[in-house]
C-alpha cells in the first residue's frame, strides 16, 4: 500500500474514531459525564485555587475542575471530552513518532486513548486525568526530541518521577465503574429533577425500564412535589418503600447519597437532608460538591439558619454556573431576612438516621408544612403494607385535617381494607369519605375480576413481594 | 555625590508610607477579615495576615515605641515574617495603634484608628488541631495537624488515609512545664492510643475485661504518669428542629485510671455504675483533684433533654495512685438549667474553664454553648462574655503559663469551627478573642474543614503521620491490666 494510501486510512480511522466518540459521549452517556459536575467545586478565588497547590498534579486539577463546572450545560461535556482526547491522542502519537520503528503512531495512539474514554465515562474519575495524561504526553514527546542524550534521557526520568505521584493523585479516591444504560437513566432523571424538569421526570419514571429504585424514586418525588403522591404511587414501578426515600448507611455510593437529600428535603425533614448532603459532601472523590453546597444552602434558607447560608452563598458566588443563583440569595439575605419564610417549624426531637417513620411522624404532627411529610408517612405505611399503622397515623394525622375536600383513592381503597367489622360499614363510608365507586371496585377485585385493579392497593398488598 | 543619594533614598524610604491622594475618613473601624481589632496578642505569634475584601491596595501604619509602615497592592495584607517578629520583639509589652488605609476603585478610605496589644506573655509554640468536615457522626478523610504559632508551617501527626480511614481523635497533651507527654487515639482495628513521653512512644491497648472499654477523653496528669479517661458508649443522633443538628449521648461512662509507668488500668466505685454517668475528667493543677462532669443516668435518647451534668471532684493520692474515697459537688449546674462539659483546671491552679450548655454532655453541636470560668477559690462561676460568640465555644484548653487559652468556635456561621486565642490577665480578665491567622488569610472562607480539639503544647512532637502509619499497621499494642 502507497504512503498516501496509509495515510488516508488513517485519516478515516481517527476521524471515524472520533466522530463514533463524540456519539457515544453526546447520545448514549451524556449523563455519566455530566455528573462529574457533582464531585467538583471550582472557585474562582486566589486562596481557593491556592489549595489546589497543597497536593499533587495542581495544574491538571484547575484545568479540569474549571472546564468539568460547564458540564451542567447540555452537550459541553461531550464536546469538552473529546476535544481533550483528541489532544490526548494527538499528544501520544507525537511521542510514539518520536520512537524509532514504530509504524503507525497516529493508529496506535487510539488505544491508550480509547482506554482514558472509557475511563472517563466512571463519574467519579476527574477530568483531571485527561488534562494531565495530555500534558506528560506533550511533555513526553518533546522529551524523547531532545537532541542531546544524556539530557535527553535525565528529562525523561525526571519526567517519569513526576508521573508516579500525580497519577496516584489524580485517581487516588475515584472508583472506576463500569458504564451501563441503566446506571445512565439514573442519572438522566437525576439531573432532570435538580433542573426542575418534573414532567420528564414523570414520564421517565412511569417507563422505569431497567425497574430502578433510583427512577422510582425520582418519579415519587416529581408525585409528591405536584402535591398527588398517593394518586400517583402505582401508576409507576414500586420497589416497596424502598422508592421512597434512600437509606444514608456505610457503603451507599456517593451518587444515591446526593440523591437521597432531595425527597427528605421536599418532605420538611431538614435534618436529614442536611446529613445526607453533607455525607454526599464529605464522601464525594475530593469531599467538594458545589451541587452539595447549594443544597445545604437551600437547607439553611428553610431552616432560617441565615449565618450558614450566608457561607454557602459566598462560596457559590464565586463559581461560574451558581453564581447569579448565590448572589440573589446574598441579597435576600441582605434586604429582606426578616421576611423569609421558615419552612422548618416542627418540633425538636431526637430521630435516628434512617428512622423515616419517627421523623416524618413530627413533622406531620407539629410542622404547619406537613402536608407532603403526611403523604410520604401514609405511602411508607401503605407500602410497607403496615395496615394497622396506616389507620393509625391516618386518624391522628390525615383525617380532619386534610379530607374535608376528597380522599384520595389509594387512601379510600387502603382505609376499606382497615374497617371494623363489629361498625356500622355505612358509619364508616362515610366517616372516612369513601366514594361509592372505590366500594363498587373493591366488591369487583374481591369477586375475582382483578386485572382493571391492576393499580389498586388491593393488588399490591395481595402481590408485591418484599424487594431485594 | 553619595550624600545626595543617600538623602533620596531616605525621602523615597519615608514616602513610601504615604498615601497616594486624598481619602475618606470612614469613622469605623476596618471590617478586615479575619477581626483582629483591638486584639491582645503573644509576642511569640505568626503573624495577623488580614485581608480587606474588595480593596486594590492597603496602607497600614502602625505606631508603637517606632513606627511602622507595611503596603501592599492587593486586598490581602501579608506581613513579612522578620519585620513582623522584630516589630513584636520591639513592642512586647506595648499598646500599638494601628490606621489602615485603603483603595476602593479611585477611591481612598481612611478606617478609625485600633490597636494591638503585644503581651509579652508567650503563648506555648505547637497548637494541634483536627480537621474534619462537619459530617456529624460519620467521617471519610481526617487528618491531626500540628501548627508552628510563631509561623505558618504546618506537618501531618496523623491521617486516617494511611489507617484504613479509622477515627483518629484527641490529640492531648499534658499541662505545666514538666516533661511533654501526650496522647492520641488512634481506633480501629489494629488501633490503640498512642502515649508520646519525651520522645518515647508506646501504643497502648487500654481496654480491659473489667472496664467498660477502652479510653476516650481524658486527660495526662502534668508529670505525665497518671491518665484519667472516660469509658463511653458514644451515641449519635440527629436533631429535627432548625438550628442545632447533632446530638451526642453517653449511653453509659465511666471513668478509669491509668497507670503508664506501671501499665495498669484502675477505677473506683464512686466513679462508675449504671446510676450515674460520669465523663469529661481533668486533672487540678497540681496533680491532687480530678474534676469530671456527673449526671444521674437516665433512658436516653427519650431523656436527653433533661440530662444535665454537674461538676464533680474527687481527691486522688499520687503516691499510691488511688482515687478518694469521697465526691464533692462542685458546680451545681442541673439547679440552674445547665450541663456543664469539658472542665479545663488553669495550670496556675486559680480556675476551671468549662464549657456550659442547657443540656446533654456533647455541646458542640449546641449553638448555645459557652465558655464560663470557675474561680476555684471563691467558688464563682461566670460566663466569658468577652469571648463567646454567638455559636458555639468550646474544646478549650490552657497555655502553659496559664496565660492563654485557646478553643474551638463555630461563631460565624455555627457550622465550622475555628481556634480562638484569648489572653488570660494574672486577675482573671480575658481579652477579645482572635482567630488563628493564616499564611492566607481568606483561607477559613473557603475551607470545608473544621478545626477540631485545638490543643497548645510546647514543643513539636515526636511523630508523624508516617509514624502513626507504622503504629497502627506494624506495632503491637501494649495490653494494660486492669489492678483493683
Amino acid at each position: 500500500m502507497s504512503v498516501r494510501a496509509d495515510r488516508r486510512i488513517s485519516i478515516a480511522t481517527v476521524t471515524l474514531f472520533f466522530v463514533a466518540l463524540w456519539a457515544i459521549f453526546q447520545f448514549v452517556f451524556p449523563y455519566h459525564l455530566a455528573f462529574k459536575e457533582r464531585y467538583v467545586l471550582f472557585m474562582s478565588d486566589t486562596s481557593w485555587l491556592a489549595t489546589y497547590f497543597t497536593k499533587p498534579a495542581p495544574v491538571s486539577f484547575i484545568l479540569g475542575d474549571w472546564l468539568t463546572q460547564f458540564f451542567l450545560i447540555p452537550g459541553i461535556a461531550a464536546l469538552v471530552t473529546t476535544l481533550l482526547l483528541m489532544l490526548s491522542w494527538a499528544g501520544f502519537r507525537f511521542l510514539l513518532a518520536a520512537i524509532p520503528n514504530v509504524q503507525y503512531p497516529a493508529l496506535w495512539a487510539l488505544l491508550p486513548t480509547a482506554l482514558l474514554a472509557l475511563l472517563l465515562l466512571s463519574p467519579e474519575v476527574p477530568l483531571a486525568v485527561l488534562v494531565g495524561t495530555c500534558l506528560f504526553v506533550w511533555f513526553f514527546g518533546a522529551a524523547f526530541r531532545i537532541p542531546g542524550r544524556l539530557l535527553r534521557y535525565v528529562t525523561v526520568v525526571l519526567l517519569a518521577v513526576l508521573l508516579v505521584p500525580t497519577a496516584r493523585s489524580l485517581n487516588a479516591t475515584a472508583r472506576v465503574e463500569k458504564p451501563g444504560l441503566e446506571r445512565e437513566y439514573d442519572y438522566r432523571i437525576h439531573f432532570k429533577a435538580n433542573a426542575g424538569r418534573w414532567n420528564i421526570v414523570e414520564k421517565m419514571g412511569r417507563r422505569n425500564p431497567y425497574e430502578s429504585l433510583v427512577t422510582a424514586y425520582y418519579y415519587n418525588l416529581s408525585q409528591a412535589r405536584a402535591g398527588r403522591l398517593p394518586d400517583g404511587l402505582f401508576k409507576a414501578y414500586q420497589p416497596t418503600w424502598h422508592g421512597l426515600f434512600i437509606p444514608v448507611k456505610p457503603g451507599v455510593e456517593c451518587f444515591k447519597l446526593m440523591a437521597s437529600t432531595d425527597a427528605l428535603y421536599l418532605a420538611g425533614d431538614y435534618a436529614q437532608a442536611q446529613h445526607s448532603a453533607m455525607l454526599g459532601m464529605t464522601f464525594s472523590p475530593r469531599q467538594r460538591s458545589a451541587a452539595m453546597i447549594k443544597a445545604m444552602a437551600d437547607i439553611a434558607f428553610a431552616n432560617g439558619d441565615y449565618d450558614t447560608a450566608r457561607r454557602y452563598l459566598t462560596m457559590l458566588s464565586k463559581t461560574a454556573l451558581y453564581k447569579k443563583w448565590a448572589q440573589e440569595g446574598l441579597q435576600l439575605l441582605d434586604t429582606e431576612a426578616d421576611r423569609l419564610a421558615i419552612k422548618n417549624d416542627c418540633r425538636d426531637i431526637l430521630v435516628q438516621h434512617n428512622d423515616y417513620r419517627v421523623s416524618l411522624t413530627n413533622i406531620a404532627a407539629t410542622s404547619s408544612h406537613g402536608k407532603t411529610a403526611t403523604d410520604y408517612l401514609l405511602c411508607l405505611d401503605l407500602l410497607d403494607k403496615n395496615l394497622a399503622q396506616f389507620r393509625r397515623d391516618y386518624d391522628a394525622l390525615y383525617k380532619g385535617k386534610y379530607d374535608a375536600v376528597s380522599v384520595p383513592v389509594l387512601y379510600q381503597e387502603a382505609l376499606l381494607m382497615t374497617f371494623d367489622e363489629n361498625t356500622s360499614p355505612a358509619v364508616q363510608l362515610t366517616e372516612y369519605g369513601i366514594a361509592r365507586s372505590t366500594l363498587d371496585n373493591c366488591t369487583e377485585f374481591l369477586k375475582g375480576n382483578e386485572k382493571p385493579f391492576r393499580t389498586s392497593y388491593w393488588f399490591y398488598h395481595k402481590y408485591a413481594q418484599p424487594a431485594q | 555625590m553619595k550624600r545626595w543619594l543617600f538623602h533620596i533614598v531616605v525621602v523615597l524610604i519615608l514616602a513610601s508610607c504615604a498615601r497616594d491622594g486624598a481619602f475618606r475618613e470612614t469613622g469605623s473601624t476596618p471590617p478586615m477579615l479575619p477581626d483582629y481589632t483591638d486584639i491582645t496578642l503573644p509576642v511569640n505569634l505568626a503573624p495577623l495576615n488580614f485581608q480587606l475584601e474588595g480593596a486594590s491596595a492597603l496602607w497600614l501604619e502602625i505606631e508603637g515605641s517606632r513606627s511602622y509602615c507595611f503596603k501592599t497592592s492587593s486586598a490581602k495584607m501579608r506581613f513579612p515574617l522578620r519585620k513582623w517578629k522584630e516589630m513584636l520583639r520591639q513592642e512586647a509589652g506595648n499598646t500599638l495603634q494601628l490606621t489602615l488605609t485603603a483603595r476602593f476603585g479611585r477611591e481612598n478610605r481612611r478606617y478609625a484608628p485600633f490597636s494591638w496589644t503585644v503581651s509579652p506573655d508567650s503563648i506555648d509554640r505547637y497548637l494541634s488541631y483536627r480537621l474534619i468536615e462537619p459530617a456529624y457522626e460519620v467521617w471519610n478523610v481526617l487528618s491531626i495537624e500540628e501548627r508552628d504559632l510563631e509561623s505558618f508551617k504546618t506537618r501531618l501527626l496523623a491521617d486516617n488515609t494511611t489507617v484504613e480511614s479509622t477515627c483518629i481523635n484527641c490529640h492531648t497533651a499534658n499541662r505545666g512545664n514538666g516533661i511533654q507527654t501526650s496522647f492520641m487515639h488512634v481506633r480501629g482495628a489494629k488501633g490503640g492510643t498512642l502515649y508520646s513521653r519525651d520522645g518515647q512512644l508506646r501504643k497502648l491497648n487500654t481496654a480491659t475485661d473489667s472496664t467498660a472499654g477502652a479510653a476516650v477523653y481524658g486527660e495526662i496528669s502534668a508529670d505525665g504518669r497518671y491518665g484519667i479517661f472516660t469509658t463511653a458508649d458514644i451515641r449519635p443522633i440527629l436533631h429535627s428542629g432548625r438550628f442545632d443538628k447533632l446530638e451526642v449521648f453517653d449511653a453509659s461512662s465511666d471513668l478509669i485510671l491509668l497507670d503508664f509507668e506501671q501499665g495498669t488500668v484502675t477505677d473506683s466505685p464512686l466513679v462508675k455504675g449504671s446510676e450515674f454517668q460520669e465523663t469529661f475528667p481533668c486533672w487540678s493543677a497540681d496533680g491532687k483533684t480530678v474534676y469530671f462532669c456527673r449526671a444521674a443516668a437516665r433512658p436516653q435518647p427519650d431523656s436527653t433533654f433533661e440530662m444535665h451534668y454537674d461538676l464533680y471532684s474527687i481527691a486522688f493520692d499520687p503516691e499510691t495512685g488511688r482515687l478518694g474515697d469521697t465526691l464533692t459537688r462542685v458546680v451545681d449546674a442541673a439547679n440552674r438549667g445547665k450541663s456543664v462539659s469539658f472542665p479545663k483546671c488553669s495550670p496556675d491552679g486559680q480556675y476551671i474553664l468549662m464549657t456550659v450548655s442547657d443540656y446533654g454532655t456533647f455541646p458542640i453541636w449546641h449553638s448555645e454553648t459557652d465558655l464560663w470560668l470557675y474561680e476555684i477559690a471563691t467558688g464563682a462561676l461566670f460566663p466569658l462574655e468577652t469571648v463567646n460568640g454567638k455559636y458555639s465555644d468550646s474544646y478549650h484548653n490552657w497555655s502553659s503559663s496559664g496565660r492563654w487559652i485557646c478553643w474551638a468556635s463555630k461563631r460565624d456561621d455555627r457550622l465550622y469551627g475555628k481556634p480562638y486565642f484569648a489572653h488570660v490577665g494574672e486577675d482573671g480578665t480575658v481579652s477579645k478573642p482572635f482567630v488563628l491567622p493564616q499564611r492566607d488569610p481568606g483561607r477559613y472562607r473557603v475551607t470545608l474543614k473544621s478545626y477540631n480539639i485545638p490543643e497548645l503544647y510546647r514543643f513539636p512532637e515526636s511523630y508523624d503521620a508516617a509514624y502513626v502509619s507504622r503504629f497502627y499497621t506494624e506495632m503491637e499494642a501494649e495490653k494494660m491490666t486492669y489492678t483493683k
